[in-house]
């Protein structure tokens, strides 16, 4: 009979994990009454030797103890205070399958697996009915999300890759609480970009006139119903119009913008640009008479670089339905450029967009956008009393620091930073958005901004976990989906207490948002599938193609097919998600998303269509319904990920078949060990001739390296069909041994294997259809793993391992929907609770 | 628009620090080096002291210098720096004996980047960072209270790898050299704009010293602030969590330690040079020279004496197009004796010299006291934490010790130990040069006679 090592339903303290997790009677019981005087880190010897004596006693029993384990005096409890270490040590070993080493006899699956649960359930005494939900360390916003939260914020795009250092990250992500560190020097980048995003959005000069914005793309060529006019020759005269509407007689100021494209060389072409308005008759419809507003002449000399040039006019207008009208007459039509080559160079012109404000004799001032939108309470009342002035900057204060702490302010800080910015909106010359911009600074500097933190509810405190509260939950939610601070919904739903029970409905709110869940995706996706890295890394493209010319090589690689390549994966990963398809399609889709790039990039065919029928655009992909034979589909035939396991000149099985294992399968292969042969050396035996193949398999008959690579390889192998940039080939290419001579296939490329776990597969179209059949649970156990780490911000322990299981549970059982999966994570207890100390250590909300 | 908060407090730290510049007279502002000299009391003038890292060893076969002593020839790899010879020494059979495997497994790489400065062993883990304090970072807190900045981190890598980093080894090993104490790295900067402003001020040359006032004021005014945001964040918190609320706190007493300086100081110098660019140059070389300019500058206003700068982290992937090597360095690092691959990382190398070479140029062109060159009165350390990048060896370290060391080094020469000797004997040396009455440094034996 085993003595329980832990008592269920007691979540231990996080800082008791190392000695009271096995001490439930352990120094404290030294009355000795409760324990009967014994040990406290036994465990039934019997039990253990049925478990492991078979595959671990050869080295870890019978008075053995290689690498400081032997399991007799693990079950006796003679680690003492280790045992715990211990016992996990065996338990991750377990795991990653790194014992018994492979130079042994592998054992059954079975065993494994259940040899894991025996551990689980016996040593640990893991307790699905009470989960232990951990604790994660306060968490500093990572660059992306200061990035994210300050447009949301303040409307203001700031450059975080610029301006702040790299952020470390742990267990493969930039979101881990333990490893974001606030050095002085970061801490002096945050005081400066506060004051950066303010001053950049804080109207300074106060209130405006209202403005319209009648963007270029509505103009109509002749008359309002006329043909859409988006651009003309310079040299080809053109009569433009659009409606504009006047809800109030005034004067109006108008800024009217155009611009020329193309005017990169000196040439005579000239035109006479005229702007006018017909105002609205009595009748409030457009009148016949047409007024002037601006006469110019554009001409190589005004042209900006393509950037649009505004000219200014003054208008006093009547209430109704006016019309702008634009008029190009050209003057010299002389294309032929006055420098050099002398070939021609046409101009374009285009109208960039008009703004009308006012009007500007009227009461009714807003500010200009963004603070339009921003600033929730607008512009304090004309002729506002100091105490009007007062309570206005307080309402908006408390307004801007619920968004930014992501909970409400407490009553004495707020009154501190009206103080402030009462005090500098009357000092001499200064307004109230002075004073504003004093708080918002301040806010924006406050560690309470810059660290997300976690507030249990400890009312509802059981066993030393709580509920975390609403705001904390709408928190999690939004940077978990969006990567940035909870919206006005959840914020309401946080105030409400409402948030749990509208949760599933709040999750699909987020999935669903066009703009912000993709930046959720690509931060997790870019991570997960370390498509983040797509862009930056070094692929030597001109060898790897083999192109005798640089130029040629980035006809075929470039930028915009990086690009689309990691565009695919993200825009894959969206749509798994967004429409609940079963997790598993992210392995063997027949489909994916593709533009003209990555389509060419593939080698599929020209006449390819989108699933709409549409042809296939040069912008962001779109799903594309694969031919038969494409090879193509899920993450691992897409090129983003054979790209990032590439080195610069070739292919590395070595690195794919990590990739696999640590990314799909959860079973990171461990490290190297020192001191292994060289792969050349095999490489040498086998003579110059020999395939990638026949090097490792030469290295893999090295019993030191078999264990790894026997789990590594064929899986690596199985991708040989897809070169160092992704691109399907049948035969791989060597050099040629002399320049200019043509390029040799050298090897017919034979991608079939068999897994560890005993599968066979012709290739990797066979093998993705195995991960995602055969082993699909332990994908969705390693998909679950990654989404919670990222969720949580912590690495995961054996302590989740219940968690992690009933969330593949649910998901499972739903059908395996990726939105399923989110729900799951959002609804299991690592995302919903937290461990706490015991209540003397522990303070209520800061609020 | 300009300053943060009213000055609503009158601030007693200010006064404090009033107090200190009665005490310590008119003696600096004028002549910031002769002033540091002044105070620290060595007729020597103020020493600086520069590690420069290399990643991933070398190609030791065309590194190596021949023959010892006064008497040693330059290999085809550190040709560049022949002219140099009578301001170098090479330094051979240096070992970090905390970076070897020991009991820890893979990650040479992190190994060796980690313990580079610190000589000590970190922490196998991805989260639970620990390390040791830099050599650079020993002598920061003892003398950097004489220059506005205690000391410079800089390296050339701004983007990192996602995903984690070298064999289970948190990423923090490999992107950083300095660690201001065990667990806590100093993240280096790389933009030469970002690093030039945080010296000198923003703006054009002749507005620079009112806008890093500006900049002064605002920080100064928020810092009262915050610091009671932290207090109020801190309640309720774990002692885990309280920690991170004190990394922040840390930084805000930082910066007032720098506010005080400059009321003793007054405004740093602004050079009659441009400000970087904008964006970060393409050119790795270009990169390179940037902050190598901005380093020389801030060494020769005083600003710091104390800099550390990664070149590239150990395992950088970075490829040289520029010089034909397209490549991975770490590629091509684990060069399985391949003729073709050390031919390469031979041509990286040398590339690596010539960019010290042009370091050693402008250290020389710049001036420290009495007619002496930044180079006579600097101790420069080059180096990698690697020999050899195949066999992940970190012992026979390829270093390079440049500088006169204000007259106490005996540069022009190759020393070689004839027994393995720690990397911890050359920096208790020069922490020992710097001013700093140390004991020892991490596994040092005794300090190196350089």
């Amino acid at each position: 009979m085993l003595r329980p090592l832990l008592s269920p339903g007691r979540a231990p303290g996080f800082r008791a994990i190392a000695a009271p997790l096995l001490a439930v009677c352990g120094l404290a019981a030294a009355s000795e009454s409760a324990c009967a005087g014994t040990d406290p880190h036994t465990v039934d010897a019997a039990a253990v030797a049925a478990t492991f004596e078979e595959h671990c006693f050869g080295c870890h029993g019978y008075g053995s103890e290689e690498g400081g384990l032997n399991f007799d005096s693990l079950a006796a409890g003679k680690y003492g205070d280790d045992t715990e270490a211990k016992w996990e040590a065996v338990w991750k070993n377990l795991r990653s399958q790194t014992m018994p080493p492979s130079d042994e006899e592998r054992p059954p699956v079975d065993w494994q697996t259940a040899s894991i649960d025996w551990i689980g359930s016996e040593v640990f005494r893991l307790d699905p009915n009470h989960v232990d939900p951990g604790r994660v360390v306060l968490r500093r916003l990572n660059r992306s999300e200061y990035q994210e939260t300050i447009r949301q914020l303040l409307d203001v795009s700031f450059d975080v890759d610029e301006e702040f250092p790299a952020d470390d990250t742990g267990y493969g992500f930039d979101t881990i609480g333990e490893v974001l560190t606030v050095s002085p020097m970061l801490l002096e980048k945050y005081l400066a970009a506060a004051n950066t995003v303010v001053d950049e959005f804080m109207p300074y000069d106060g209130p405006k006139p209202p403005e319209q914005h009648l963007w270029g793309n509505g103009f109509r060529r002749d008359h309002i119903k006329g043909d859409k006019f988006e651009r003309t020759e310079l040299h080809q005269p053109v009569t433009v119009v659009r409606p504009l509407e006047i809800e109030q007689a005034g004067t109006y100021r108008l800024s009217l913008e155009h611009a020329i494209d193309n005017a990169w060389v000196p040439t005579g072409q000239s035109a006479e640009l005229v702007w006018s308005v017909r105002p609205a008759g009595e009748d409030g419809l457009p009148g016949e008479k047409e007024i002037e507003l601006h006469r110019s002449v554009v001409s190589h000399d005004t042209a900006d670089d393509s950037r649009p040039v505004a000219h200014t006019a003054e208008i006093a207008l009547p209430k109704g339905d006016a019309v702008f009208v634009c008029r190009l007459l050209p003057k010299n039509t002389d294309t032929t450029a006055t420098v050099e080559n002398k070939e021609p160079q046409r101009y374009q012109f285009r109208i960039h967009r008009v703004t009308v404000a006012g009007p500007t004799d009227g009461p009714d001032l807003e500010y200009p956008e963004p603070a339009k939108w921003r600033l929730e309470q607008g512009p304090p009342p004309p002729n506002a009393t100091p105490e009007q002035l007062r309570a206005h900057l307080r309402k908006e204060i408390e307004t801007f620091a619920l968004k930014a702490y992501r909970r409400p302010i407490d009553e004495p800080t707020l009154d501190r930073l009206t103080g402030y910015a009462f005090e500098r909106s009357t000092e001499e010359g200064k307004r109230y958005e002075d004073g504003l911009a004093v708080a918002v600074k301040a806010i924006l500097s406050s560690p309470r901004f810059l660290f997300r933190t976690d507030v249990p509810v400890m009312s509802q405190a059981e066993d030393g976990v709580a509920p975390i509260d609403d705001y904390s939950l709408a928190t999690r939610l939004s940077y978990f989906l969006w990567s940035r601070s909870p919206d006005a919904e959840l914020l309401q739903h946080a105030k409400d207490g409402s948030l749990r029970e509208h949760l599933d409905e709040q999750v699909d709110r987020l999935i669903d948002s066009r703009w912000h869940f993709p930046t959720g995706v690509e931060n997790f996706v870019g991570q997960w599938l370390q498509t983040r890295d797509v862009h930056e890394i070094d692929i030597d493209v001109r060898y790897v193609t083999r192109s005798r010319r640089t130029s040629d090589a980035y006809k075929i690689f470039n930028w915009k097919h990086r690009e689309a390549l990691a565009a695919e994966v993200e825009a894959m990963f969206r749509y798994v998600i967004a429409e609940n398809r079963p997790v598993e399609e992210f392995l063997n889709a027949d489909y994916t998303f593709l533009n003209r790039d990555s389509a060419e990039l593939y080698g599929l065919p020209k006449s390819l269509k989108d699933v709409d029928g549409k042809p296939l655009s040069r912008g962001e992909p779109t799903r594309v319904d694969l031919p038969k034979n494409a090879h193509r589909g899920g993450v691992l035939r897409s090129g983003a990920m054979l790209l990032v396991t590439s080195n610069a000149t070739r292919t590395s099985p070595v690195k794919r078949g990590l990739f696999i294992l640590e990314n799909i399968l959860g079973t990171p292969a461990p490290p190297a060990p020192p001191d292994v042969p060289e792969l050349e050396s095999a490489k040498n035996e086998l003579g110059p001739d020999a395939t990638l193949r026949q090097t490792l398999e030469a290295h893999r008959s090295k019993a030191e390296c078999a264990g790894c690579h026997s789990r590594m390889d064929p899986l690596g192998l199985a991708l040989e069909n897809y070169d160092a940039i992704g691109r399907y080939r049948e035969r791989t290419l060597e050099m040629p041994k002399t320049r200019w001579t043509a390029f040799e296939p050298s090897h017919a490329i034979d991608p079939s294997g068999t897994l560890m776990t005993g599968e066979s597969f012709a290739d990797a179209d066979e093998l993705v259809d195995i991960l995602a059949k055969d082993r699909r649970h332990d994908y969705y156990r390693c998909l679950t793993e990654k989404l919670l780490t990222y969720a949580l911000g912590r690495g995961l322990t054996y302590r989740d391992g219940p968690a992690v299981d009933a969330i593949v549970e649910q998901t499972m059982q739903a059908g395996g929907g990726g939105r399923d999966l989110i729900k799951a994570i959002v609804r299991s207890k690592p995302f919903t609770h937290m461990r706490v100390d015991a209540p003397s250590d522990s303070v209520a909300a800061a609020d | 628009m300009n300053d943060f908060l009213p000055q609503t407090v009158s601030r007693r730290r200010f006064l404090k620090a009033a107090g200190l510049s009665v005490a310590l007279p008119s003696l600096v502002s004028l002549d910031p080096l002769a002033a540091a000299a002044a105070e620290s009391g060595t007729a020597a003038g103020p020493m600086r002291m520069i590690y420069l890292y290399v990643p991933n060893g070398v190609n030791m076969t065309h590194w190596r210098p021949q023959g010892d002593g006064a008497d040693f020839t330059f290999n085809r790899s550190t040709r560049a720096l022949e002219r140099h010879r009578e301001s170098l020494q090479f330094v051979s059979n240096l070992e970090n004996r905390e970076a070897y495997i020991y009991r820890d497994g893979a990650g040479d790489h992190a190994r060796a980047n980690a313990s580079f400065l610190t000589a000590a062993r970190p922490n196998k883990s991805a989260v639970d960072v620990r390390c040791g304090i830099s050599a650079d970072q020993v002598v920061a807190q003892q003398i950097g209270h004489l220059t506005r900045l205690p000391s410079l981190e800089l390296s050339c890598d701004g983007v990192r790898k996602s995903g984690s980093c070298d064999s289970g080894y948190s990423c923090a090993y490999q992107f950083n050299l300095s660690w201001r104490d065990e667990t806590t790295p100093i993240a280096p900067e790389s933009n030469p704009r970002l690093v030039f402003e945080r010296l000198f001020g923003t703006g054009d040359h002749g507005t620079r010293a009112r806008n890093f006032q500006l900049r002064q004021q605002r920080q100064r005014s928020v810092l009262d602030f915050i610091s009671d945001e932290a207090a109020l964040l801190s309640k309720g918190l774990s002692r885990e969590d309280r920690q991170k609320v004190d990394e922040y706190l840390t930084g805000v007493r930082e910066i007032e330690t720098r506010i005080e300086k400059t009321e003793r100081y007054g405004t740093p110098p602004d050079p009659n040079v441009a400000t970087p660019p904008e964006e970060i140059p393409d050119s790795y070389a270009e990169h390179m020279r940037l902050l190598f300019d901005v380093l020389a500058l801030a060494m020769e206003t005083d600003q710091t004496r104390v800099c550390s700068f990664m070149l590239a982290h150990d395992g950088s992937t970075r490829s040289f197009k520029e010089i034909g090597v397209g490549d991975g360095h770490h590629d091509i690092s684990h060069h399985k004796k391949n003729p073709e691959r050390l031919e390469k990382l031979a041509k990286i190398d040398t590339f690596y010299c010539e960019q010290l070479a042009h370091f050693l140029d402008v250290m020389k062109g710049r001036r420290s006291i009495e007619g002496r060159s930044l180079l006579d009165d600097s101790m420069i350390v080059y180096g990698s934490g690697l020999s050899d990048g195949d066999r992940h060896n970190q012992d026979d370290l390829p270093i390079v010790v440049a500088g006169g060391g204000a007259g106490t080094l005996s540069p022009g020469r190759h020393l070689r130990f004839e027994k393995p000797t720690p990397m911890a004997n050359l920096h208790l040396a020069m922490i020992r040069r710097m001013g700093v009455e140390a004991e020892r440094f991490s596994d040092s034996e005794e300090a190196m006679a350089i």
